[in-house]
């Protein structure tokens, strides 16, 4: 146990927990991922429309601001040296919702600069936002339920006198054991989404003259849908788990909330 | 490659630059995809502890090793540009041709021109 400014006496989360998973060295780390994504975007948004100038092209502009503010928030864990608190936890996680981008980015490609029947888009777009929706749905009944019943919250949120501990055990034992939840999208789905578009490749002439863009643009709205729901998934989860309720938890009980990733978590049955 | 096939006027210099720059290009999309995934799937397993199966590591690499593929052929054309200027459409290997034909042939011819045989023959 440790004392900790203006806060009590909290657990030694630095000596418990394991350091690759501290917020100051992984939140950096994890940033990495949106800044990669938004420099595997440019080609994709510039090759769109290559008759406009590369700084002209509305796209490519967001993408630089994203980016920028990406590589400026990479040293920001490290300087001010982010510890256990669940809101510097669950950056790492919001941080994969960047993998989207590679999917939003030539979906914005098509809707601007390509010319594919207006048909075709709006079933796009239709699939984007009910798998999108659907999936990240599952993610917010689940936690909702738990977090709405007394006897699985305390699994997850363990208050003690000067914090509150989210118990990462506590959340793997009830996702893994009691409702059986996979956080990444069936195998089938990943192999029809991403085996449709190889298949695509056979015709890829047709395919980019349907739709007035590279072929990339096509390969990647069809492979991706599985993929950027993994990273909305994982995003949602982060924002209800280290966002949402502690933000609620704090309200009620005035307690910040920390994460226990090693802890053995305690339940009302035992 | 293929612009090594679909015109005539390309020589050994414009296949070997092509060659070599097929590997460079391999192995940095290689690389840059090891490197993303290996980040990707870190972050799912250590930090949200999800269970990845094999078929979505493996949809994941495909779909980042076309970005990746994508990526890399854009920079080599844009650099073609840069150093070879806007008519050379063949990437940076249209400038490693030109470089390779100007110094190997010069050497070339400078043996050819009997320079080297000349002193072999004094020589002797």
């Amino acid at each position: 146990m440790v004392e900790l400014r203006g806060v009590g006496i909290v657990r030694a989360l630095d000596s418990s927990n394991p350091q690759i998973l501290r917020p100051s060295s992984f939140a950096s780390f994890s940033a990495i991922v949106p800044l990669l994504c938004v420099i595997f975007s440019l080609p994709l948004a510039s090759g769109a429309a290559s008759e406009i100038a590369f700084f002209e092209n509305p796209i490519v502009v967001i993408l630089l601001a994203l980016g920028a503010a990406f590589l400026l928030i990479i040293p920001v864990p490290i300087v001010f040296r982010w510890d256990w608190k669940a809101c510097y936890y669950g950056f790492s996680l919001l941080c994969l919702g960047g993998i989207s981008l590679l999917a939003a980015v030539p979906l914005l490609s098509v809707v601007l600069y390509g010319r594919a029947p207006i048909y075709a888009l709006l079933v796009i777009l239709f699939l984007y936002g009910i798998s999108h929706f659907l999936w990240c749905r599952k993610f917010v009944v689940l936690y909702r339920g738990v977090f709405s019943d007394d006897n699985l919250r305390i699994i997850i949120y363990q208050e003690e006198n000067d914090a509150v501990y989210y118990m990462r055990r506590g959340d793997e034992f009830l996702l893994r054991k009691r409702y059986k939840f996979s956080q990444i999208p069936s195998d089938w789905l990943i192999g029809v989404s991403v085996g449709s578009a190889l298949l695509m490749a056979v015709d890829m002439h047709a395919v980019a003259g349907f739709i007035g863009l590279p072929f990339v643009h096509a390969f990647l709205i069809i492979a991706m849908i599985p993929i950027s729901c993994i990273g909305a998934g994982i995003a949602t989860r982060g924002f209800l788990l280290f966002y949402l309720f502690p933000a609620k938890i704090k309200k009620i009980t005035g307690k910040t909330v920390y994460v226990d990733v090693v802890g053995k978590y305690r339940s009302n049955n035992k | 490659m293929a612009e090594w096939k679909d015109d005539v006027n390309k020589d050994g210099y414009d296949l070997a630059a092509a060659l070599f720059m097929n590997v460079v290009k391999a192995v940095l999309g290689a690389a840059l995809t090891a490197l993303f995934v290996t980040i990707i799937i870190a972050i799912l397993m250590i930090g949200a502890g999800a269970a990845v199966s094999v078929i979505a590591v493996a949809g994941i690499t495909i779909v980042v090793g076309v970005l990746a593929g994508y990526l890399i052929d854009v920079v080599d054309k844009k650099l073609g540009k840069m150093a070879g200027g806007e008519e050379n459409k063949d990437g940076l290997s249209g400038v490693i041709a030109k470089h390779m034909r100007e110094n190997i042939q010069y050497h070339w011819y400078y043996l050819k021109n009997g320079l080297w045989w000349n002193f072999e023959e004094s020589a002797l």
